[in-house]
């Protein structure tokens, strides 16, 4: 094997996955086109945007505590996990008597809308985060506080509604209590906030409901 | 090594001593440095693993949040140790294999030194609050740059001295510290540009960084553990390589298979769906390239009918390494079909598998070229076998109980993930126990580099033995040395090939 057919055999090994799996895949996800709602599936006719129900300004805290090692935001397909079935991780399930439509979806590329960087996870120590607000809002109403004043006080202490809980406490956001959250907190708790999705969506962007 | 058990041409003898003079001080450096980091890095990781079970370990302050130790811990592993250790091999080696002195060593050294200040910098970064939060990029966005051009002027020079290099042949060593000279940077800068730089979809740059953590071990990490394992095995039992067509055969399905590896993290994340298959292939497929390589250099290593395999501390660490990858092909193997990943994916058996790459295969490879090294360049021998045999167990066990405990705690926790009716607590309490056997296993690691450190720092002072015996495992003197006569490999493999 002589310099000339060993560089070109290295060249072509590194260079056809890089092309393949990572320069045109990047490319094209870069220029998504929109998804629209149609009238035969959906009932009308439109294009779909998502809006996210908070701030994403809090991504870089979550981000530098590292809370992407232990928690996931990304709902599965049915072939690749069971995501869609645990409890109020992929949306609300149907409930006549309240009037509620099934609301549970697996992630679509448009969820990372505003994102700089798609945290997806490392593990599971903790739960997927990405309809946690639901479960907030929930928690929340037990205690008679609001969402947003739940998480607050889930992250000054995690041990407070869950004993076992191993989530490293943040109260270095905060002054000294839950009440007196910095404005570091207040960030991270609207960006939690924010990964609630279950609005409307076009059926193209949902075909495996559950 | 002593004159006494040199039989080879005089001239050879000088060529070596002049190359081993030129680099010792870049050498000692990077091997050094590459230890203390080693240390700072398993003491980050006993401190995360503990406050993965008992969180209130260290109290809540922000440094010592779980996810920044746990971070810090990851990349100061990474780019502290695994990468130094990897630089001081790839300038030693090449110059070796090509016959060349270093004329650029202070360079190196400075460069060097930039790269450190770097990690210094990226691990207070990472305490303190500045980290991007991606795995194994983790340090502030300032640091990669400085780093990027840091290499470049550290392993420019070696494949510079393979252009220039006299005669023909090319070693199979020479292969891979090619591949990982070359891999290197194309893998860091485009990962990086693709991830901090460009305008991409926030997905496609999840998926960018986690084919970055598998180039980094697949096409960076591994062939210089290779080309260690290829040099070292020939050269201590002083018989040429088992086979030449097997090397080539398991050199190139490791750079084919290994560039499409890395995207089955993100299976059912909605990017294109070919990736985590191909991803959870490539990975399956490093079986491979693991097993040629492996039986290569074990048959090299063990129809050797001298006490060298038993004897020397190198070829000792050489087949710890060559086991810790082939028990990485088959455990990818098992962990990434399409039965499997849904429980593995998001558990613990993540971070075992890392640990297992980085310090079961690669680590144990740059252990065994350290010992062979350090004495040449320093011109000493290493002071205490016990301090060898002991670092070699330590770690032998510590890395294999964090594995095992991973991989297991990963697995019951993952089964557990996946019973959408049982409750989520159960998930975190199944691997809890796991974690606690973890935190364990850093202590001895964090034993057994203590040891090799201080035995390393005091070969740096130059207070090793002056002896004409080199330090083996085995008791009494020796008439020849089992590492061999030096060189006289190069002339055998070139002969066979």
């Amino acid at each position: 094997m002589n310099f000339k057919t060993f560089l070109l055999g290295l060249t072509a090994a590194f260079g056809l996955p890089w092309v393949l799996a990572v320069a045109i895949p990047y490319t094209q996800m870069a220029h998504l086109e929109p998804a629209r709602f149609v009238e035969a599936a959906d009932g009308f006719d439109g294009v779909y945007e998502f809006t996210r129900s908070g701030r994403t300004d809090g991504a870089s805290i979550y981000a530098s505590n590292g809370c992407a090692l232990c928690h996931t935001q990304v709902i599965r397909p049915s072939y690749a996990g069971t995501d869609m079935y645990r409890k109020d991780w992929a949306g609300v399930p149907a409930n006549a008597a309240e009037g509620i439509a099934d609301s549970r979806r697996e992630t679509n590329p448009y969820d990372f809308e505003g994102e700089k960087f798609a945290y997806v996870g490392q593990t599971r120590v903790g739960p997927d985060l990405s309809n946690v607000a639901i479960r907030a809002a929930r928690r929340g109403a037990e205690k008679g506080i609001g969402a947003e004043q739940w998480f607050l006080e889930h992250l000054y202490n995690p041990r407070d509604y869950d004993y076992n809980s191993v989530c490293p406490s943040v109260s270095f956001l905060f002054d000294g209590s839950a009440a007196k959250p910095k404005s570091d907190a207040k960030a991270l708790a609207a960006y939690l906030m924010s990964m609630r999705k279950d609005n409307v969506i076009p059926s193209s962007l949902n075909p495996r409901k559950p | 090594m002593s004159a006494t058990v040199q039989n080879s041409d005089p001239k050879d003898a000088k060529l070596r001593a002049d190359i081993d003079r030129s680099l010792r001080h870049p050498v000692m450096f990077f091997f050094t440095s590459g230890a203390l980091w080693l240390l700072v890095a398993v003491l980050l990781g006993f401190a995360s693993s503990f406050k993965s079970h008992s969180p209130d370990f260290l109290g809540d302050a922000a440094w010592a949040t779980t996810g920044r130790l746990s971070l810090a811990h990851q990349n100061i592993l990474i780019y502290g140790w695994a990468c130094q250790a990897a630089f001081g091999a790839i300038i030693w080696l090449m110059a070796r294999l090509c016959r060349k002195e270093s004329k650029n060593s202070i360079l190196i050294l400075v460069a060097g030194h930039v790269w450190n200040l770097a990690i210094t910098f990226g691990l207070f970064g990472i305490l303190l609050g500045g980290s991007t939060g991606v795995t194994w990029m983790a340090f502030p966005t300032a640091v990669w740059p400085v780093l990027l051009i840091s290499y470049i002027l550290i392993a420019i020079w070696s494949a510079i001295q393979f252009q220039v290099r006299e005669g023909g042949h090319i070693f199979v060593s020479q292969w891979y510290l090619l591949a990982a000279i070359i891999a290197f940077p194309w893998v860091f800068f485009s990962s990086h540009v693709f991830v901090f730089v460009l305008d991409g979809h926030p997905l496609m740059k999840a998926a960018v960084s986690e084919w970055y953590r598998a180039g980094l071990v697949f096409l960076f990490l591994a062939p210089v553990a290779i080309s260690a394992a290829y040099y070292l095995a020939p050269k201590v039992t002083g018989r040429p390589v088992h086979s030449y067509h097997l090397a080539m055969f398991g050199f190139w399905s490791l750079m084919a298979i290994a560039p499409w590896a890395g995207f089955q993290k993100l299976a059912g994340a909605p990017i294109p769906r070919f990736l985590p298959y191909i991803g959870a292939a490539a990975t399956i497929l490093f079986l491979i390239p693991a097993l040629a390589v492996a039986v290569n250099i074990l048959r090299t290593i063990l129809q050797d009918e001298t006490s060298a395999s038993r004897n020397s501390p190198s070829l000792r660490f050489t087949m710890g390494g060559m086991a810790g990858m082939l028990i990485l092909g088959v455990l990818g193997l098992f962990l990434n079909t399409s039965g499997t990943l849904a429980m593995t994916q998001f558990s613990l058996t993540g971070y075992g598998m890392d640990i297992l790459a980085i310090y079961g295969f690669f680590s144990m490879c740059a252990f065994g070229l350290i010992y062979f090294v350090v004495p040449r360049v320093t011109r000493r021998e290493w002071l205490s076998k016990r301090f060898i045999t002991s670092h070699f167990f330590l770690s032998l066990y510590g890395v294999a109980a964090v594995v095992l405990f991973s991989i297991m705690g990963g697995l019951f926790q993952g089964q557990a993930q996946n019973d959408s009716n049982a409750p989520w607590a159960d998930a975190a309490s199944f691997g809890r126990a796991y974690a606690v056997g973890t935190t364990l296993a850093w202590l001895f690691i964090a034993f057994a580099n203590t040891i090799f450190l201080s035995h390393l720092l005091l070969m740096w002072a130059r207070l090793g033995r002056r002896s004409t015996h080199p330090t083996l495992l085995d008791s009494g003197h020796h008439a020849s040395s089992p590492h061999g006569p030096e060189g006289d490999i190069d002339e055998l493999q070139a002969a066979k090939a």
